[in-house]
């Protein structure tokens, strides 16, 4: 087997309170022991309730933040290296995208297609590779008909779009989506959606989407739950939503549908067990009224 | 409401004014200034207001719209005006007097002129600037002039990063503003009524969660920013390229061109006389 794209070996981390700026009101919580290996090409969600870690997880992929201990290998890199220079730093961050919650504080220009730019303009590449990248960046958000517009008058959706192209326009290998869905309407998070699963699966681009929505969750190819800064959970969707008194106790609830299911169960009702997506209740509560 | 502002008034448009690469517009604008204060006879002040004419022709922005523009520095003007009258003295006898004031003819032409200096500048460098140059390009302008600086040491691309950010987000604090403000209000806060005191302390429920807002948005976006691989402008190169075309240099030169007369116009009456129709007039020095 190839080297995994990420891999951390006993990774912590912790805010430091004092250090932390009190306008930060934020509850912020570290990270500990964390032992996940993600490979190319994967499509995985990491759950979690509010300050569990997961944010500060991805924050760590990237080199926003420092651990204290552990190590993190990018592409078989050791990004912890202490000798790590501002151009290494550099190469991380283009191989690992992060699109965030808040729409609004991620770009950058005044105009559409400027934004985009940003960051091809920050690798330093030609212009005519930069017009390329933004016009098929732009093409793969359906977003290039609003390439001269203005960002402040797009809908939250639309701005994601934008957000996510500016990332997609620099190549990275992995795209981590930390909550990007969380301040968006129904429609917006479905374009989101569609979008990071499109790029995984198109584009080969390793997808990691960081969220609190179930369903989200039930559409990757792996879950990995975090609870209290520690891996909780590391198994393919299936089996990560079949032990629902778990999530329960982690402050988590199942997809709808998996916990309509063992509602039914609970009530002495003889449904299937294995079921993950709304399809799939609907069609096991079919052929159940059907059996009756 | 208040997100109907724009922000230094640009009008988007197709003309030669808006075409022009912003550069050789802030040169333009530097070389009107200097024009407008070397003018000091009737005939610099009438090729002048003969240009600022043009311009707005050329700009295809409406008269009206420029007239508004000067409206909100008529009390400056006013008090231009009255203190020129005042303040000059004339020859001859003064056109009346009281007490310890004297107007003088001249006084009164000078006013004139002083208020039509202050007229043509903000029409000149509003039609070449504010009203028919976008922000953006405004700043991209500034840095690519103020480049040579960073030689000496002056963060330009930083300075102009902050300003385009800046720019950026003041339609999203105005939204954010309003949506305060709405808050607030929902919860009882009165922000139009009472005395001016009481009108100011309103504000603080307002500005309090405004600037705490701005300062996670800072973060944010910093990070944001540096997750896109920013680090400044090391080894950064740009989308839109700014490029002087013929068109460019045309107007450069027309410009230097332009201001030579004026500045000869200004100057030679005094050193040589020359013999021409309405000299007094047309030379009278202001």
């Amino acid at each position: 087997m190839s080297e995994p794209i990420i891999r951390t070996k006993g990774l912590s981390f912790s805010y430091d309170e004092n250090k932390n700026p009190s306008f930060d009101v934020r509850e912020v919580h570290g990270v500990r022991d964390i032992n996940i290996s993600i490979e190319r090409g994967e499509y995985v969600a990491v759950l979690g309730h509010n300050g569990s870690g997961k944010s500060t997880l991805a924050k760590l992929l990237n080199m926003i933040l420092i651990p204290n201990s552990g190590d993190i290998f990018i592409d078989g890199v050791r990004i912890t290296d202490e000798n790590f220079t501002e151009d290494d730093v550099f190469d991380v961050r283009r191989k690992v995208g992060m699109v965030f919650q808040n729409p609004d504080n991620q770009l950058v220009a005044t105009v559409v297609e400027e934004d985009v730019a940003f960051g091809p303009e920050n690798l330093g590449l030609p212009r005519e590779e930069i017009r390329r990248r933004v016009n098929s960046a732009l093409a793969a958000v359906g977003m290039t008909e609003y390439a001269r517009h203005a960002p402040h008058k797009l809908s939250g959706g639309q701005k994601q779009r934008i957000a996510i192209a500016g990332i997609i326009a620099m190549r990275p290998d992995v795209i981590i989506f930390d909550e990007s869905t969380a301040m968006l309407d129904p429609l917006g998070r479905r374009d989101v959606i569609e979008i990071m699963e499109r790029l995984n699966r198109e584009d080969g681009i390793t997808v990691i989407n960081i969220t609190h929505y179930m369903d989200e969750a039930s559409r990757a190819d792996r879950v990995i739950i975090v609870n209290e800064g520690e891996v909780a959970f590391d198994a393919p969707a299936r089996e990560a939503f079949s032990n629902i008194s778990d999530l329960h106790r982690m402050g988590l609830e199942a997809p709808q549908g998996v916990e309509l299911m063992a509602a039914l169960r609970d009530a002495g009702l003889d449904v299937a067990e294995n079921v993950l997506t709304s399809e799939e209740c609907i069609e096991a509560l079919n052929s159940f009224l059907q059996d009756k | 409401m208040i997100s109907d502002i724009t922000l230094g008034q640009f009008f988007p448009g197709y003309s030669v004014l808006h075409k022009l690469d912003p550069r050789t517009k802030i040169i333009i604008a530097i070389l009107s200034i200097v024009a407008i204060f070397f003018a000091n006879n009737p005939i610099t002040f009438l090729l002048i207001t003969i240009i600022a004419v043009i311009l707005i022709w050329i700009s295809r922005i409406s008269f009206t719209v420029v007239i508004r523009g000067i409206k909100p520095i008529l009390l400056i003007l006013l008090f231009t005006m009255i203190l020129n009258i005042f303040m000059t003295t004339g020859e001859g006898d003064p056109l009346f007097e009281f007490w310890i004031i004297r107007v003088y003819t001249h006084g009164i032409i000078r006013a004139v002129f002083m208020a039509w200096r202050v007229i043509l500048l903000i029409v000149i460098t509003s039609m070449l600037l504010t009203y028919t140059t976008s922000p953006i390009s405004l700043t991209d302008g500034l840095e690519s002039l103020l480049l040579p600086l960073k030689l000496i040491g002056v963060p330009v691309h930083t300075f102009a990063m902050m300003m385009s950010i800046a720019l950026r987000f003041i339609p999203t604090l105005i939204e954010e503003t309003e949506k305060i403000m709405n808050a607030q209000k929902s919860r009882g806060a009165d922000f139009s009524t009472g005395s001016l005191v009481n009108r100011a302390k309103a504000l603080i429920p307002l500005l309090i969660p405004l600037i705490v807002s701005s300062f996670k948005r800072a973060e944010e976006l910093a990070t944001a920013m540096e997750c896109r691989c920013y680090r400044g402008d090391k080894n950064r190169t740009k989308l839109v390229k700014l490029e002087l075309r013929t068109r460019d240099y045309l107007c450069l030169a027309l410009s230097a061109l332009l201001l030579a007369a004026i500045i000869l116009g200004a100057i030679l009456p005094y050193n040589m006389p020359i013999n021409i129709a309405f000299y007094d007039l047309l030379f009278y020095k202001i």
